[in-house]
């Protein structure tokens, strides 16, 4: 090939590595939506660190998100793989990612894990123990973590720990939600802590670190007041 | 003689695992019912055991760097430890039960005296964080390894990536945990048509059949149930066993029903190691049955066992040893690097 004509191919090669990386990369979230999973109270959205109108100060605040699925017209679309999302107020971005698919008006997950991955053994990801989320003494995953201080809570201080797990009956606590909502470019989750807050005992349930009713009462109520809505 | 079995999957999975060396086909022995264990995201691998071994002999896993899985689970003493009641973790703090011994795990349906942990890849995490065992935790074990070149290297082998996590930490002991079979005593020989009972152990493996393989169960000598066997309660420790894990009011005082294999080596005996002989086991079922609610039905009418009867016993229970296990090279400390 003459030495000129490859300088001529050579820019042009390039543009079209280009375009197609622009295709691969900047199309196809464009196809998709994008999950913003977060928490808030009464409407407002909360972090840690922030003081809820309860007056509570949240210290910790952790959930998973799990085993989404997406639907049209009652049809599955879309069975998200390695469906599990460790959602951390402190780090916002854990609420965060891309679901590469249109066209649904239907999503439904667990607020929790599964209890098929609760007995499977080890797994990585927003699933390995050094997350913090697995019991040790008890094997199972704690599906909803919520630590701080409470002017209600007669723990010392005012301290609050709320460790929802368990996967066996009678005391299940993972909830499946399942919303209609608009496959538009972001889809948002939100929890509202705050319901579960107004009913929680703080006399005498203000620690709860063991699969019990207590656990199961308290995961529902959360279940119950997350809003599924795209924007 | 040994069949084979394949646990399923192993090899579709062994690309996904990112494991770098041949699945290895975990061994059932002839007459054994298929292995519980089944998790297809950790095929045996040569490396993987090779570092579930370290793991096992590695100190820091524990907080202050003095003690690993070893020093309650010792290899020539069927991995219990041996003359202890009660084990002792980091700074000489006493636990509350004895370390069982371990063997066959891959056919437990549960872990832990109570059945606490539901799967063999979770287990090291009770101990690890246990604040009279190790009282760490695996985010700090974790951390340390990755400082290490030498572990960086051997997950690679092991895993495909030099990538430090609690998953891989817990697979590969796991993988080490699973090689640990005891098939081999004179009692297999003997059902192999190797070898043949005296007429005293003769004896004393029909009165086993007759008043102690209900629970204790041919081959792995356990049916992995939890059984309320007459102890009566130690008020200090105030143990309740299953029922702390359950919650059932049904469970109180029961164990889960140990294996009987190496127990000639196992002692103490006894979730809380009360019992430092067999003679004084064997006592116990005759004449230590305390009555309660939850008793095993089993044990409801007294066992009936003459002096020389509980010898013939004895003298079955010893067959239950299995030296090739006890000394086998491949489950000792690894050759220091």
């Amino acid at each position: 090939m003459p030495r000129n004509e490859r300088v001529l191919i050579l820019p042009t090669m390039n543009y079209l590595f280009s375009l197609l990386f622009c295709m691969t990369a900047c199309l196809l979230p464009a196809q998709g939506a994008r999950i913003h999973a977060h928490a808030s109270c009464r409407g407002r959205i909360v972090v840690t660190g922030d003081t809820l109108p309860l007056g509570i100060v949240l210290q910790t605040a952790r959930f998973y998100l799990s085993d989404f699925i997406f639907y049209r017209q009652g049809q599955e679309v879309l069975r998200e793989n390695n469906s599990y999302h460790l959602v951390d107020l402190e780090f916002p971005e854990s609420g965060e990612w891309a679901i590469h698919t249109s066209g649904f008006d239907e999503i439904s997950f667990l607020l929790g894990t599964d209890s098929l991955t609760n007995v499977s053994g080890a797994y990585g990801g927003d699933l390995d123990p050094v997350k913090g989320m697995y019991w040790t003494w008890n094997s199972g995953y704690i599906n909803v973590k919520l630590e701080g201080f409470s002017p209600q809570s007669r723990g010392r201080n005012g301290e609050f720990a709320l460790h929802l797990g368990g996967y066996m009956p009678p005391f299940q606590t993972d909830y499946r939600v399942q919303s209609g909502v608009t496959s538009s470019g972001h889809i948002h989750i939100e929890l509202d802590v705050c319901p579960m807050f107004e009913q929680t005992d703080w006399n005498s349930h203000f620690n709860v670190m063991s699969p019990s009713a207590e656990a199961a009462r308290l995961t529902e109520l959360l279940g119950r007041s997350i809003r599924v809505y795209a924007e | 003689m040994l069949s084979k079995f394949i646990l399923s999957g192993i090899t579709a999975f062994l690309f996904l695992s990112g494991a770098t060396s041949d699945p290895i086909t975990l061994p059932v022995p002839a007459g054994w019912p298929a292995p519980q264990y089944d998790n297809p995201r950790n095929p045996l691998t040569e490396s993987g055991i090779a570092l579930g071994r370290r793991l096992f002999y590695e100190p820091l896993l524990s907080r202050d760097s003095t003690v690993s899985c070893s020093n309650c689970h010792l290899s020539f003493t069927a991995f219990t430890h041996v003359d202890h009641a009660l084990s002792h973790g980091i700074n000489d703090r006493i636990g509350t039960r004895n370390s069982p011994a371990l063997m066959n795990l891959a056919w437990s349906r549960s872990f832990m005296w109570d059945g606490a942990v539901n799967h063999l890849d979770m287990q090291a995490l009770a101990p690890i964080s246990s604040p009279v065992e190790m009282d760490f935790n695996i985010q700090g074990v974790t951390e340390r390894l990755k400082a290490s070149e030498d572990y960086r290297s051997m997950f690679e082998k092991a895993f495909g990536s030099g990538e430090i996590t609690g998953e891989r930490i817990l697979k590969a002991l796991a993988q080490f945990e699973l090689t640990l079979v005891s098939a081999n005593s004179r009692y297999d020989r003997i059902k192999a048509g190797k070898d043949t009972f005296t007429a005293q152990e003769k004896n004393g493996y029909e009165l086993f059949q007759k008043h102690c393989n209900s629970c204790h169960t041919e081959p792995l000598f356990t049916n992995y149930q939890f059984e309320n066997n007459g102890l009566k309660p130690d008020t200090i420790l105030n143990d309740r066993g299953r029922a702390g894990i359950s919650g059932n009011p049904a469970d109180d005082l029961k164990f889960k029903v140990p294996t009987l294999r190496n127990i000639e080596i196992s002692h103490p005996y006894m979730h809380d190691g009360r019992f430092k002989r067999l003679k004084e086991v064997l006592n116990h079922y005759t004449d230590g049955i305390e009555d309660s609610p939850t008793l095993s039905p089993l044990l409801k009418d007294k066992i009936q066992l003459g002096s020389r009867e509980k010898t013939d016993l004895t003298a079955f229970l010893l067959t239950l040893t299995d030296r090739d296990f006890l000394f086998n090279p491949d489950f000792r400390p690894p050759a220091p690097k």
